[in-house]
């Protein structure tokens, strides 16, 4: 009688236990999904506020990029993601971006294109008749090549007459900080006969390095800003191409890592934007 | 005498072995005393074809000439020029040149030097693609008062036999007053492939333009290349038999020359009347060697409008006879005397064509036309960027349009206003209008042109109406004058005035430094901050204000550099060194990056045609110039222009033009702006190339420049 009276306790206790447990994976399952929910509306959030309170800054710069091979001359049309960066339109890029394709595939190349080129004379390449779009206007205002630090890959560009407009930009004074395991958004703009609609990537920072200077590593367009989380703009997309001289061995790796978007902490960026403002264009070919 | 064979060889006995002996040397005595006989005659063979050769050369060279050609070609959209050389041989008193068409083709100027060295000027009197000959004509009046040209005859080729003895007189690659010696390997050769339809090679030499249709060549093996183009062919009794017009670099040596007989006749027109007429018949034959045909030659195509067209004459035709006269071209060989004859009719001749369709026998009369020029006038439009070309009836014929009134557009400058017109224009489009003015040529067009660009300011947009595949279209460009475009700053960043090789470990072992990695000082630039300090080539740098400097590779040169670009302009670095051994401790003020050569500022000069750049502390540097040099740097040099020709180089360090020093690029631009009002004939630039300083004498041409 007392085992049976036990065993009911114990048969009466593991019910309890077993439907304790199942409503609580039951909660946990549902406030998982809530979250997960939650997590989805905050994202969509951030990329509407993205698309509607930092997109307008977002550019493209047409130019023509002339290349001198050999002594043949060759000139293409090109295009670039920009950012504005004042209100009276100067506009930052990546220096890279401004390149021939030519130019640019020897520059990330480095030491193979170097290796297989050897011998040859350098690339000269020149950028002109730059234009800024602003958003999907119709207009392209003449813009000039006033400053760049080919260290840090950085070109800021400056509309020649912006008739008193003032241009909506993005302010990298007032910054987020990012870490490894961070994730961030990006945009940029798509082609013209995409409307140049404005577009947002995303992805997470998959590490740090100090050599050749302190950057973050993601992906991403380089040219492009970076947000966090939350829509605060956090730094710059920039490409780091082997320096003159140095020479890499081919790798699948090293070629791979090529397409990674390096991040300049907008800190850095300011710095340079302060001695860039000033800097005007001088008197060349 | 008897020969005994053993297993050792032949032996033969004493006696036979004395009578052999002495018959051989009875047979050897005959055999020398005729090769003794013969000598003389060999050598005098040698020694009159010698002579023969000397006289032939000693009747043409003095007249034969070397010609430089500037030439205007376009190319995206922009005219450029360049410089070819070739060939020609005096051939009047007055100081006619012949030549071929390709060495005076798209000729903006031309020079030639004659056999005593001295250079003069030529104009083009006239040129004939068909048979690729022109005549060019020297300037006379630099000559002395009393001076003749020394003058070549004309020759029959109709005389020459295969294996006759031909020179090749020219400037092969450049090298003046050459000439080789070879015989006729054919005196009637078309230029056909064995595996092209005979049409297909017509078309295959350009289709505004079919040279070598109407005649055969001479073909010999005298060695000829690139140079003795329009150069002459001399029989050995000094007389020009041909023009060397092509050769062939595949199966050895084999010159083709238009021969005297062609020559002589198409010089004679030009002089006269500066250009060729010929009758025209819009017939394309085919020999009936594959057709199945006996007799008769084949259409193969007829021009639409033409002549044959207008006569009812149609693609598969046989045609008969001509003139009452049978005709059968069954050889490819065969065509050029046809064509020949049908072109050199009057203009405006009536010819009577027999001929079969479809079994049926019948006849027609045609009424020839004149041949009409094949290629238009070329120009570039600068400041709406693009180029044109007059359409001729030929050209419009050949791209079907309706008719050759409008310009045709050949190449569009990208990033100019031609290109970002809305809609931007194209290469292949035809200007009919400009700001709804009709173009019908390219002197209105011109015209229209110049009438807008001279305006000041410039209009804002300029209407043209043109023509794209049958459809009528209208854009807008802005006329822009061509942009200097401009060098950003770059931002200015520390840099100690060194340079360095990374050190690591096994190196470090080597140079007796342990396992101390760092970065080895391997110069120390002069007039910087560093070389007034203690540093010194040698010193092995292991630390930047106490920051320890290791390389990541044997190669990793610019880690240094990038370390220092970290810090401010103006801050004292604090270097820790070993050196000999011990460690030192050497304090650098950090002062701004030198501009490097990539920054450094460039300047084009468009008259000239050429540009240069500003000389930077790593020129200086590098190149070992005293420390106060001044100049600037050749960074480009367009061939065919003033510079070029003038022999002006890349990497020239231009010192001096005229008596003025450059010292700067503002200097040089306002030298070339005075030069520019002043228009001398010739401008004196000085300059350093390698080690040494050389004069060049820039000859101008200032009339060519029209306003574009």
């Amino acid at each position: 009688m007392q085992n049976l009276m036990l065993s009911k306790i114990v048969g009466l206790a593991a019910s309890v236990c077993f439907v304790g447990a199942w409503t609580a994976f039951a909660a946990d399952k549902d406030d998982f999904e809530k979250f997960r929910e939650q997590a989805e509306a905050r994202k969509k959030e951030t990329i509407n506020k993205l698309m509607k309170d930092q997109a307008p800054a977002i550019v493209t710069i047409e130019f023509i990029a002339k290349e001198s091979i050999m002594g043949q001359e060759q000139k293409n049309e090109m295009e670039a993601t920009g950012v504005m960066v004042s209100a009276d339109g100067l506009v930052l890029t990546a220096n890279s971006r401004l390149q021939g394709m030519m130019s640019m595939a020897m520059k990330m190349a480095g030491g193979m294109m170097g290796g297989m080129m050897g011998g040859m004379p350098p690339i000269q390449s020149d950028t002109e008749n730059l234009r800024v779009v602003v958003g999907n206007e119709t207009v392209e205002y003449e813009a000039k090549l006033v400053a760049r630090d080919s260290d840090l890959d950085l070109a800021w560009v400056r509309i020649v007459d912006p008739k008193d407009r003032k241009y909506s930009y993005l302010d990298f004074n007032d910054a987020a900080k990012l870490e490894i395991g961070d994730s961030y958004y990006t945009i940029s703009r798509m082609a013209k006969r995409f409307d140049r609609v404005p577009t947002v990537g995303s992805s997470t920072i998959s590490a740090a390095i100090e050599n050749p200077r302190p950057l973050l590593v993601g992906a991403g367009s380089f040219g492009s800003p970076v947000f966090d989380s939350n829509g605060k703009v956090a730094g710059f997309i920039i490409t780091q191409p082997p320096e003159e001289g140095e020479s890499e061995a081919v790798s699948l790796d090293g070629l791979m890592t090529m397409g990674n978007g390096f991040i300049l902490p907008a800190p850095k960026l300011v710095e340079a934007l302060k001695q860039a403002k000033d800097a005007k264009p001088t008197e060349g070919k | 005498m008897g020969m005994v064979c053993s297993r050792k060889g032949f032996r033969l006995s004493g006696c036979s072995a004395w009578a052999t002996g002495l018959l051989a040397l009875a047979v050897g005595s005959v055999g020398l005393a005729n090769a003794r006989a013969e000598e003389p005659k060999a050598k005098s063979v040698t020694a009159e074809l010698k002579d023969a050769i000397a006289r032939a050369r000693d009747r043409v060279f003095p007249a034969l000439v070397s010609i430089v050609t500037v030439r205007e070609y376009q190319q995206n959209g922009r005219q450029r020029l360049a410089r070819s050389g070739g060939s020609g041989t005096i051939i009047s008193e007055q100081g006619h040149v012949v030549t071929n068409a390709h060495v005076s083709e798209d000729g903006a100027r031309f020079k030639v030097i004659l056999s005593d060295k001295r250079e003069l000027d030529a104009k083009l009197i006239g040129e004939d693609p068909l048979s690729d000959i022109a005549v060019i004509q020297i300037d006379l009046s630099k000559l002395g008062p009393d001076e003749k040209l020394p003058v070549a005859q004309f020759g029959d080729s109709s005389e020459l036999d295969i294996g006759d003895y031909v020179m090749a007189m020219g400037a092969p690659w450049g090298m003046s007053r050459s000439m080789s010696l070879g015989v006729i390997n054919n005196n009637d050769r078309v230029l056909a492939n064995f595996f092209m339809d005979d049409a297909d090679y017509e078309a295959s030499l350009n289709s505004d333009q079919p040279t070598g249709s109407y005649y055969r060549w001479l073909q010999h093996d005298a060695a000829i290349a690139p140079g003795n183009s329009g150069g002459p062919l001399v029989n050995l009794k000094g007389e020009i038999v041909g023009v060397n017009t092509r050769g062939s670099f595949f199966g050895g040596d084999m010159g083709f020359a238009s021969p005297s007989s062609v020559v002589q006749d198409i010089a004679a027109q030009l002089v006269t009347g500066g250009e060729v007429v010929r009758s025209h018949v819009g017939i394309k034959f085919k020999p009936i060697k594959t057709t199945g045909h006996d007799y008769g030659v084949f259409v193969n195509s007829v021009d639409e409008g033409s002549p044959a067209d207008k006569a009812g004459i149609k693609p598969g035709d046989l045609i008969t006879a001509v003139d009452g006269q049978s005709i059968t071209i069954r050889y490819v060989e065969e065509l050029p005397e046809l064509m020949r004859n049908l072109s050199t009719r009057k203009v405006g001749s009536q010819i009577k064509i027999a001929y079969e369709r479809d079994g049926q026998k019948t006849e027609t009369v045609l009424t020839t036309e004149k041949y009409e020029k094949d290629r238009g006038d070329r120009e570039e439009l600068k400041k709406w960027g693009f180029t044109v070309q007059d359409l001729t009836p030929r050209m419009a014929h050949n791209r079907r349009l309706p008719s050759d009134e409008g310009v045709l557009v050949t190449g569009v400058d990208v990033g100019r206003p031609a290109q970002k017109a809305k809609p931007p224009l194209q290469a292949g489009d035809v200007v009919l209008a400009v700001n709804g003015v009709g173009v019908v040529d390219l002197a209105v067009l011109m015209k229209a042109y110049q009438q807008s660009t001279n305006q000041d300011p410039m209009p804002k947009y300029v209407r043209i109406d043109f023509e794209r595949e049958a459809g009528r279209y209208v854009t807008i460009l802005e006329p822009k004058d061509e942009e200097q475009s401009e060098r950003p700053a770059e931002l200015a960043k520390a840099w100690i005035g060194i340079e360095v090789q990374p050190v690591v470990k096994d190196m470090a072992k080597e140079i007796g430094i342990q396992d101390q990695e760092g970065f080895r000082v391997t110069r120390i630039y002069e007039q910087t901050k560093v070389a007034a300090s203690d540093l010194k080539v040698g010193d092995v740098i292991t630390a930047l204000n106490d920051r320890p400097q290791k390389p990541r590779s044997d190669e990793d040169y610019a880690a240094f550099q990038r370390e220092v670009k970290k810090l401010d302009i103006g801050s004292q670095a604090g270097l820790t060194v070993l050196r000999n051994g011990q460690e030192a401790k050497v304090s650098v003020e950090l002062e701004p990056a030198k501009k490097t050569i990539a920054e450094a500022e460039r300047l084009k000069n468009r008259d000239f045609d050429f540009e240069v750049r500003e000389i930077t502390f790593f020129d200086i540097a590098n190149r070992r110039w005293k420390p106060d040099t001044k100049g600037l740097l050749v960074t480009e040099v367009e061939q065919g222009g003033w510079a070029g020709v003038g022999h002006l180089r890349l990497d020239d360090l231009l010192l001096r033009i005229d008596d003025v020093e450059i010292d700067s690029l503002k200097t040089f631009k306002q030298v070339m702006e005075q030069i520019a009002e002043k228009r001398p004939e010739k401008v004196r630039f000085l300059v350093l190339r390698d080690i040494e300083t050389r004069f060049l004498f820039v000859e101008t041409d200032w009339d060519s420049l029209v306003v574009k």
